[in-house]
């Protein structure tokens, strides 16, 4: 017994060991991972909703369906819906239309959404057709269609989609997913005779924390009682804006200043999105290269500058994209007199100027520079309540060698959506203009998207990229000049250096940050972070390296490293700042000498944080400032395995069956059908007088004496009656 | 405890004891009354402490659907309006839904 025991186990060893150490568990025998993707659909809630994806906390699945046309997708479509069988579809970026994106968002029986390909000849924006409408000055109600890419008119990144969406890329991953398994499994179900076959499934698993809304989301992880854990839910969007003034403003100098500024960031639905080369990065490296070409004669700069009292702010304002994050935030500090940071006096000379809404005389932003085949026109939109005033600056900006076209103002003109707007919403007073390529609607169809990679991806695009924004700067920088100095031909004595714009051109517009100037010049380099390249705020602890890298950037431009010669050290170099707030000293890497040496700016960054924020929930009366807060997710993934029909109803009538027969047969009373079966034995002891009153003629009462071999103390043993009869016969 | 070992005036001491310890907000301790008394108060034939044994009982039973029907009721309104009056539900509540309001 023993011996066959121990055999037993043996051989059960020696099989399952084999299969399992043979890295072949049963799992991976049924369903492949797909492990490759990138690009994956996640969540943002705000004060008031919920948009992006969800997924179950063990996936969505479903039968595999590519969208080869529409037709033929919505005779598959009720097919699966009179079966009840949910799909994934499978998309093609090519052919997504608006009515294809709110097919996919509205039917319930589209589980889940895998993409492909890229939108070479379609339009592929995932922000609205009004970008940010709910923080325009102009009338909700009158919303100005800027963006004509838009896939769905409220943006696909803000539809609450409930379902998960993944981009698969990877051309094995893709080919296994249509060929192998939609095209050899799932294609001929609508058949008649198809539709009890196996089919080809896949699960998609993205599983969001954050529900409901940013409100509730953040109360929640605050009121979580567990107390050795955390609970996290969401975290609100937040990064830095940097802003550098030429020359530096003091306590009590006397400020014009003329802002110049561009945004930061872009976003897309997905995590993991690359984009933002029209969105953002275009604009940023025109205001770099700007802000180097003063860098090299910042003296005599800033002399023709202080002789006319008046000041350039180059501004990077971060979050913009997202509900105007950076300059909400901005404008916000300036009503509370809090920029660029909380007032502390030290002697006049030491102490930094704040800086208020009446300082600001001009304020000019950059977006969307780009160029195609068809224009290459900008436009200069003003305000048209300030359209008098406006109208004049704007002629005195406007550069014939590059804006071919100038808009057309009237008092009901509208500005496109943009920083700008956001301090017009704040103090409507202020002079301005957006400087665009866009006339009443962009120019280019994936604006805040993973598809902005146009210049990225293209050699030709990036030489061209160079030469254009070369001149688009040399343009705004007269328009500098010629306020900031009083005289635009001033601008010629600070030529763009066409190398510095390639450089920027080749280290920003490519897949990765890791070219070697970057690597030089950042302070504290890591590969991990910095090269990431990622234009999405995120949240505080997963930033995007943008404004890193800017600021960097502006170090080496317009940093000074003649001030501080006797500094040695890093450590001595932090030492200079407390104590004044006029110049912000940090040690960065110097080219030319070779070495790293502690630099003397005026550079500031402010937090880019929304003012909703303030404690830890949401201020439910700061609606008109950004809400969002990034929900956080598990890990996420895709499984693709095949599948019988689930047709269960055969199965549920056998197991009834099988149920209510063998409950039947506990009913049965057996000692009637077999009467020589074996009885059961009761002891009943004398103290227990009281015996049920049923009839139990089977039983007999026998008194223990007459056994034999039985104990004493009075017990009574029944037993089935004829047996004892039979007995005691004896 | 073997209900058959003692005698009726301790049965009843029992009884009136468990009334009277479910008076402080404790259901179920009236539903443990009166399943255990049922059929003493019941099923017996008459006994001298049967009456009084009999009105516990039947108090106890009355108290545990009332309570019943007050935490059915309140189980119902609250989850009924949780996501509606997410607010004053997350102040009540110890374990937050993860992934859906």
């Amino acid at each position: 017994m023993h011996f066959h025991f121990c055999c037993i186990l043996v051989i059960l060893l020696l099989t399952i060991y084999p299969v399992y150490s043979a890295n072949c568990r049963l799992k991976d025998q049924v369903s492949i991972v797909l492990p490759k993707t990138k690009l994956q659909c996640f969540r943002l809630l705000n004060g008031t909703h919920q948009t992006g994806c969800q997924s179950d906390k063990n996936g969505n699945s479903g039968t595999v369906i590519d969208v080869e046309s529409l037709e033929h997708f919505m005779t598959q479509l009720e097919f699966f819906k009179s079966n009840e069988e949910q799909i994934i579809a499978l998309a093609d970026l090519e052919r997504l239309t608006p009515e294809l994106i709110s097919i996919f968002h509205n039917d319930s029986i589209i589980n889940g959404l895998i993409l492909y390909g890229h939108a070479n000849s379609a339009k592929f924006s995932e922000d609205g057709a009004c970008p940010s409408s709910e923080f325009s000055i102009y009338n909700q109600g009158s919303c100005k269609k800027w963006n004509d890419g838009a896939v769905s008119d409220l943006g696909m990144r803000f539809l609450n989609w409930e379902k998960p969406i993944f981009y698969v890329d990877d051309k094995r991953e893709l080919s296994l997913l249509r060929e192998d398994c939609y095209a050899t499994f799932n294609r001929n179900l609508t058949n008649t005779f198809g539709s009890s076959k196996q089919r080809c499934r896949a699960k998609l698993t993205m599983f969001m924390h954050g529900a409901g809304d940013a409100e509730v989301c953040l109360r929640r992880q605050n009121l979580f009682y567990g107390f050795t854990d955390t609970l996290s839910m969401c975290e609100p969007l937040s990064s830095y804006n940097v802003f550098n003034v030429v020359p530096v403003l003091r306590m009590n100098d006397p400020s014009n200043i003329f802002l110049l500024s561009a945004r930061l960031d872009s976003f897309s639905s997905f995590s993991g999105s690359a984009g933002g080369d029209i969105s953002v990065l275009t604009s940023v490296v025109t205001l770099l290269s700007i802000a180097n070409a003063i860098g090299k004669k910042s003296v005599l700069f800033e002399n023709r500058a202080k002789a006319h009292n008046r000041q350039l702010l180059l501004s990077f304002f971060n979050g913009e994209a997202l509900g105007y994050i950076g300059s909400g935030r901005t404008a916000y500090d300036m009503q509370n007199d809090e920029f660029p940071h909380k007032f502390k006096r030290y002697e006049p000379l030491k102490t930094g100027r704040q800086i208020g809404f009446n300082d600001i005389k001009i304020f000019v932003e950059l977006q969307q520079i780009g160029f195609s085949s068809k224009t290459n026109e900008y436009y200069l939109h003003v305000d048209g309540s300030l359209n008098q005033v406006a109208s004049n600056v704007r002629e005195g900006l406007a550069d014939r060698t590059i804006f071919s076209a100038i808009a057309n103002t009237t008092p009901e003109s509208q500005i496109p959506p943009s920083s700008y707007e956001s301090f017009l919403r704040h103090n409507r007073s202020t002079v301005g203009t957006v400087f665009s390529s866009a006339k009443d609607h962009y120019v280019f169809n994936n604006i805040n998207s993973f598809e902005d990679t146009e210049i990225t991806n293209s050699l030709q695009k990036r030489q061209t990229a160079v030469r254009h924004l070369h001149d688009v700067a040399s343009g705004i920088l007269k328009a500098v000049t010629g306020y900031v100095h009083d005289d635009k031909d001033s601008a010629t004595d600070f030529p763009i250096d066409i190398d510095y714009v390639e450089t920027l051109v080749e280290c920003f517009f490519s897949r990765t940050w890791n070219c070697s100037h970057f690597q030089k010049i950042i302070p504290d380099y890591q590969a991990h972070f910095h090269a990431y390249r990622n234009l999405y705020i995120g949240p505080s602890g997963q930033q995007s390296p943008m404004w890193h890298i800017v600021k960097a950037l502006l170090i080496q431009a317009l940093g000074e490293t003649h001030a501080t010669p006797n500094v040695k050290t890093e450590d001595q170099c932090d030492t200079l700042n407390p104590g004044q707030s006029v110049y912000h000293y940090v040690w960065a890497f110097n080219e030319k000498q070779n070495k790293s040496l502690c630099y003397r700016t005026s550079i500031f960054t402010t937090q880019a944080r929304s003012p909703s924020f303030a404690d830890k929930g949401v201020r439910s009366d700061f609606f008109n400032y950004s809400t969002w807060v990034e929900s956080v997710w598990d890990p996420h993934k895709l499984e693709v395995f095949l599948d019988g029909a689930h047709s269960t109803f055969f199965h549920f009538i056998l197991s009834s069956t099988i149920g209510i027969f063998a409950i039947l047969l506990t009913c049965i009373d057996w000692y009637q059908v077999n009467p020589q079966a074996t009885p059961p034995v009761i002891i009943k002891t004398t103290r227990n007088q009281r015996t049920k009153k049923r009839s139990r003629r089977r039983f007999e009462e026998v008194p223990q004496d007459d056994l034999p071999g039985t104990s004493s103390a009075g017990q009574v043993v029944r037993r089935e009656g004829s047996v004892v009869r039979d007995l005691l016969a004896d | 405890m073997n209900l058959e070992r003692i005698r009726d005036t301790e049965k009843l001491d029992l009884c009136r004891k468990y009334f009277y310890i479910g008076c402080f907000c404790l259901p179920f301790v009236w539903l443990v009354n009166f399943v255990w008394f049922f059929k003493h108060a019941y099923k017996r034939p008459h006994f001298a402490q049967q009456e009084l044994i009999r009105k516990y009982t039947t108090f106890s039973i009355i108290g545990c659907i009332i309570w019943t029907i007050l935490i059915v009721a309140w189980n119902i309104v609250f989850h009924y309006y949780r996501t509606s009056y997410a607010q004053y539900a997350d102040y009540l509540s110890f374990v937050f839904p993860i992934g859906y309001k």
